[in-house]
C-alpha cells in the first residue's frame, strides 16, 4: 500500500466546529425517533383496528373520558415547549445563566404534565383490564408517560451537565437533540390528545 | 517538514485500535470488526442448533407413526427452529456481516457508535441464551415461530414457554434495532471521500435497505410482543376477542414486521451476489444503477405485501387483490437484479472458483423458490396449499436459496479476510455440491407431499397416504445436509490449522475492503482512502490521493500524538470530508448494561419485582455514565 510520509504539524481536524447536523450524534437521534414513531404507528394501528372492530367505542358501559385534565395537561406541555425554543436561542448568543433557567423551565412544565395527566388516568371509571378499549387506551397512553420520563430522565444529564459548564463551545448537540426529541414527543401527544380524548366527543 | 516512519505509525495506531489485554479487555472489546466477528460466530453456533432440530424433526418424520419426538417435544422443536434460524441466525448473520464489511468496504476506521455496536451484540447474545435456556426447564416456546393468538394467549398457553418466546424475541430484537441503525449511519456519514451515493459497493446498498426496513419493521412486532406479554402477565384484552379484542390484530403486527423480514434477510444477501458475481466474472456489474434501485424498490414494496400471509383469514376482496398485485409486483425488480447478474456473468470472463459456485447453486435454488412464489401469491392457488408442505417446500427454497447459499458463498470468499488464510477448493467444492443435493432431495420432495395434502407442523402422520417414501428421501436429504455442514467446519478448521496465506486481495476483487492487510490491522486503514470510482482497486488512479482536505483529515488521523479513536467524516450524498468523527475507547459499558436488562427481562417471566426495579435501576445508572462526556471527548 502506498504510503505518503505526512506533515505533522498540520494536526487541526477539519470543521472542528461542526454543526449539529453534521455529527453522527444527530444522525442516531434521527433514527432514534425514527424507531419511536415506527412503535409509536403501531401503537395507533392498534388503537384504530380495534376501535373499527368494535360496535361501540367507547363499549356502552364506559363513559367517555373527562376532557378538563388532559386538555390542562396538553397546554402545559405546549408552553413546556416555548423554554426550549428561547433556551436555544439564548445558548446560540453564549448566555448560560439565562440557558438553564430554561431548561429548568421546560423540565418543570414537563413534570407538570406528568403530574396532570397522571391524576387524569386516576380518575378514569376504567383500567387496563376492564376490556379491550381499556387496555387500548391505558397502553397508549402509558406508552407517552414512558417516553417523557425518558425525556425528563436524559433532561436531568443535560442539565446536570450544564451546570458543570459543559455548554460553552460552538457545539451543543446534546441540547440540540434534548429539545427535538421532545418537540417529536408533543407532536405524538397531540395525537393521542385527538385520537383517544378528542374524537369521542366530535363524533 | 516532520514526518514519522510508517512502521512507527502503524504500530501505534494498531495499539490504540486494539483490545485492551486480558479477559477484562475481551469483555470490553468496541472494534467493529470484533463486535461483527463476534455476531458471526454467535449466529453460526445457533444455525448449527437450529440445523440439529430440523434433523431431529426430519428423523420423526422418516416413517409413518415413529415415536422420536413427543408431540409435545416437536412442537417445541419446530417453533425453535423457525424462531432460531429467523431472528437468531438470519438477522443477526446479515448484521455481522454488514458490521464487520460495512466499514472495511467504505473506508472508515470503525462504524460511528462503536459501543452501542457492542450492546447490540451482548442483547443478541443475552436474548439467545435466554430463549435457549427454556429447554433447561422443558418450557420451550411451542406455539409456532409467528406465536398466533389465542393459541399463545393466557387461556391456551397458561405454561411459561410463550413468556420465554415474547420476552427473548423482544431482547434479540433490541439487538437488531441497534446493528440496524449503526449500519444506517455508517453509511450515511462514514463513507471514504469521493464515494458518492452511486459508487457505494451493491452489498453496503442491500445493508442499507435492510437496515432502514429493520428501524421501520421491527418497532411493530415489538409492539405486538408487547401487547401479547401484557395479555399474558397483567390481564388485558388486546388479543382476547370476548372483551372487544381481536386476534387478527396479531396477524396484522407480526405479519407488517414479518414480511419485510423476509427481504429483510434476502437484500444483504443479494448484496453478497452483487459483490462476488464482477469479482469472479472480472468486470464491473451490468445495470449497477437498476440494482441498487431495484434494491431500494423491493425494500419499499415489501411493505405491502404483508397480508399475502393471511389470505385465508376472511380478508375483504378488493384488499387481497391489491396484495396478490403488489405480490406478484415485487417479482419486477427482483427480475432485474437476476438478469443483471446474468449480464454480468455472460459478457465477463468466469472463475469458477467456490464462492462462485454457491452464486450458481443460489441462482437454481432462489428462481425455483420464486416461481413457486408466484403461484403462492395467486390466491386460489394458495387457499389450495394453505398450512401444507408445499408451503414449507417453497420458502425453504427462497430463504435457503435467497440467503444461505450467498451466505455461504460469502464465507469463502471473505474467509480470507478475516483470518487471512484460503478456505480449501476441494472440500469447497464437496461442500456445495453435498449441500445443493441434499437440499434438493430434503425440499424438492415436500412440494409433492404438500400437494398431496400434507398438512406442516403434525409430528406424524399415517400410512397409506403415498406420502411415507416422500417423507423418507426427505429424511434422507437432511442428512446429506448435516454432513455438508460439517464438512464445512472441517473446512474451516483445517484452513486455521494449515490453510493457504491469501494475501490482501486473493480474488483480485475491486472493492476497497481489499486493499486492506488480511486479516486487516485494528485500524483498518492507514490512511483513509479516496474514491473515485465503484471499483477502487480496479481503477489505474491512486487510491490514496485526495483533496487537500482530505489530506488534512488524514494527517489529523495518522498525528502521532493523538490519543483517540478517530475515523473521517464525510457528507451524506456526495461524501465530501466534513469532520472527524472521535470515537470511544474500548469499555465495560455495554456488557453491564445488557446485562441490567437481561435482569429485567429475567425478572418479568417469573414475576419478581424487586429484581426489576433493581434491574432497571442499574441499567440509568449504566446509561447516566455512558451519556456523561469522557475527559478529553469534543469540548461541547
Amino acid at each position: 500500500m502506498s504510503y505518503r510520509p505526512l506533515d505533522t504539524r498540520s494536526v487541526r481536524p477539519p470543521a472542528e466546529d461542526a454543526e449539529d447536523h453534521r455529527t453522527v450524534d444527530w444522525w442516531g437521534l434521527i433514527f432514534l425517533i425514527v424507531v419511536i414513531l415506527a412503535f409509536f404507528s403501531s401503537v395507533m394501528f392498534s388503537f384504530f383496528f380495534l376501535r373499527f372492530n368494535a360496535e361501540q367505542w367507547p363499549p356502552a358501559s364506559i363513559e367517555r373520558p373527562t376532557l378538563l385534565l388532559p386538555t390542562i395537561a396538553t397546554l402545559t406541555l405546549l408552553a413546556s415547549c416555548l423554554p426550549l425554543i428561547w433556551m436555544q436561542r439564548v445558548l446560540g448568543k453564549g448566555e448560560r445563566p439565562r440557558f438553564n433557567v430554561g431548561l429548568g423551565l421546560n423540565t418543570g412544565l414537563s413534570v407538570a404534565f406528568l403530574a396532570i395527566l397522571i391524576v387524569s388516568l386516576s380518575m378514569l371509571d376504567f383500567g387496563a383490564t376492564t376490556n379491550a378499549y381499556g387496555s387500548a387506551f391505558i397502553v397508549t397512553v402509558g406508552f407517552l408517560v414512558v417516553l417523557a420520563i425518558a425525556g425528563l430522565y436524559v433532561g436531568a444529564i443535560v442539565q446536570a451537565r450544564a451546570w458543570k459548564g459543559h455548554f460553552n463551545g460552538p457545539r451543543h448537540v446534546a441540547v440540540t437533540s434534548l429539545s427535538t426529541y421532545w418537540y417529536v414527543l408533543t407532536a405524538m401527544w397531540m395525537v393521542v390528545y385527538v385520537s383517544l380524548y378528542l374524537l369521542p366527543y366530535i363524533e | 517538514m516532520a514526518t514519522v516512519s510508517e512502521q512507527t505509525v502503524s504500530e501505534r495506531l494498531d495499539r490504540l485500535y486494539g483490545n485492551p489485554p486480558g479477559f477484562a479487555g475481551w469483555l470490553s472489546a468496541v472494534n467493529h470488526r470484533q463486535v461483527g466477528a463476534r455476531l458471526i460466530v454467535t449466529a453460526f453456533i445457533f444455525f448449527l442448533l437450529g440445523g440439529i432440530e430440523s434433523v431431529l424433526m426430519r428423523t420423526q418424520l422418516a416413517q409413518a407413526n415413529l415415536d422420536v419426538l413427543s408431540p409435545e417435544a416437536y412442537n417445541q422443536f419446530f417453533t425453535m427452529h423457525g424462531t432460531t434460524m429467523m431472528f437468531l441466525f438470519a438477522v443477526p448473520m446479515v448484521e455481522g456481516l454488514g458490521a464487520y464489511l460495512v466499514p472495511l468496504m467504505l473506508g472508515a476506521r470503525d462504524m460511528p457508535y462503536p459501543r452501542l455496536n457492542a450492546f447490540g451484540y451482548w442483547c443478541f447474545l443475552f436474548g439467545g441464551i435466554f430463549l435457549y435456556s427454556s429447554f433447561l426447564f422443558g418450557m420451550a416456546p411451542d406455539g409456532g415461530w409467528f406465536a398466533y393468538v389465542p393459541l399463545t394467549g393466557p387461556v391456551h398457553s397458561p405454561g411459561l414457554n410463550m413468556d420465554f418466546w415474547l420476552l427473548g424475541i423482544s431482547f434479540v430484537e433490541i439487538s437488531a434495532i441497534i446493528a440496524a441503525i449503526e449500519i444506517i449511519v455508517a453509511v450515511i456519514k462514514t463513507r471514504a471521500p469521493g464515494m458518492s451515493a452511486n459508487r457505494i459497493p451493491l452489498f453496503v446498498w442491500g445493508e442499507l435497505v435492510t437496515a432502514l426496513m429493520i428501524v421501520v419493521a421491527f418497532p411493530a412486532l415489538l409492539a405486538g410482543s408487547v401487547f401479547l406479554e401484557l395479555d399474558r402477565k397483567i390481564g388485558t384484552h388486546f388479543y382476547n376477542a370476548l372483551e372487544g379484542g381481536s386476534s387478527l390484530l396479531w396477524q396484522h403486527l407480526f405479519w407488517i414486521f414479518g414480511h419485510p423480514e423476509v427481504y429483510i434477510i434476502f437484500l444483504p444477501a443479494a448484496g453478497i451476489v452483487s459483490m462476488i458475481i464482477p469479482t469472479f466474472a472480472q468486470r464491473p456489474v451490468v445495470g449497477y444503477t437498476l440494482v441498487a434501485l431495484s434494491t431500494v424498490a423491493i425494500g419499499f414494496m415489501s411493505f405491502g405485501v404483508w397480508v399475502h400471509h393471511m389470505y385465508a383469514m376472511g380478508i375483504p376482496f378488493l384488499s387481497l387483490a391489491f396484495f396478490a398485485s403488489a405480490s406478484i409486483m415485487i417479482a419486477i425488480p427482483s427480475g432485474v437484479q437476476i438478469f443483471a447478474w446474468i449480464a454480468t456473468i455472460w459478457t465477463g470472463r468466469s472463475v469458477f472458483k467456490t464462492p462462485f459456485l454457491w452464486i450458481l447453486g443460489f441462482f437454481v435454488i432462489f428462481v425455483l423458490g420464486g416461481l413457486t412464489g408466484v403461484m403462492v401469491a395467486v390466491v386460489p392457488f394458495d387457499l389450495q396449499v394453505h398450512d401444507t408442505y408445499f408451503i414449507v417446500a417453497h420458502f425453504h427454497y427462497v430463504l435457503i436459496g435467497g440467503m444461505v447459499f450467498p451466505m455461504f458463498g460469502g464465507f469463502y470468499y471473505w474467509f480470507p479476510k478475516l483470518t487471512g488464510k484460503l478456505l480449501g477448493e476441494g472440500l469447497g467444492k464437496l461442500n456445495f455440491w453435498t449441500f445443493f443435493v441434499g437440499f434438493n432431495l430434503t425440499f424438492f420432495p415436500m412440494h409433492i407431499t404438500g400437494l398431496l395434502g400434507m398438512p406442516r407442523r403434525v409430528y406424524t402422520y399415517q400410512r397409506g397416504l403415498g406420502w411415507e417414501v416422500l417423507n423418507l428421501l426427505s429424511t434422507v436429504g437432511s442428512y446429506i445436509l448435516a454432513l455438508s455442514v460439517a464438512i464445512f467446519l472441517w473446512n474451516v478448521f483445517a484452513s486455521l490449522r494449515s490453510g493457504t496465506p491469501a494475501g490482501p486481495n486473493p480474488w483480485n476483487a475491486g472493492t476497497l475492503e481489499w486493499a486492506t492487510d488480511s486479516p486487516p490491522k485494528n485500524y483498518n486503514f492507514l490512511e483513509i482512502p479516496t474514491v473515485s470510482g465503484r471499483y477502487p482497486l480496479w481503477e489505474e488512479q491512486d487510491i490514496y490521493s485526495g483533496e487537500d482536505i482530505d489530506a488534512r483529515a488524514n494527517a489529523y488521523l495518522v498525528q502521532p500524538h493523538h490519543l483517540h479513536r478517530a475515523t473521517q467524516g464525510t457528507t451524506p450524498l456526495y461524501a465530501e470530508t466534513d469532520g472527524i468523527i472521535r470515537l470511544p475507547q474500548p469499555s465495560m459499558l455495554p456488557l453491564l448494561l445488557g446485562f441490567g436488562i437481561a435482569v429485567v427481562f429475567g425478572s418479568i417471566l417469573v414475576n419478581l419485582i424487586v429484581p426489576a426495579v433493581l434491574g432497571a435501576i442499574w441499567s440509568l445508572v449504566i446509561i447516566t455514565i455512558w451519556l456523561w462526556p469522557h475527559e478529553g471527548d469534543f469540548v461541547e
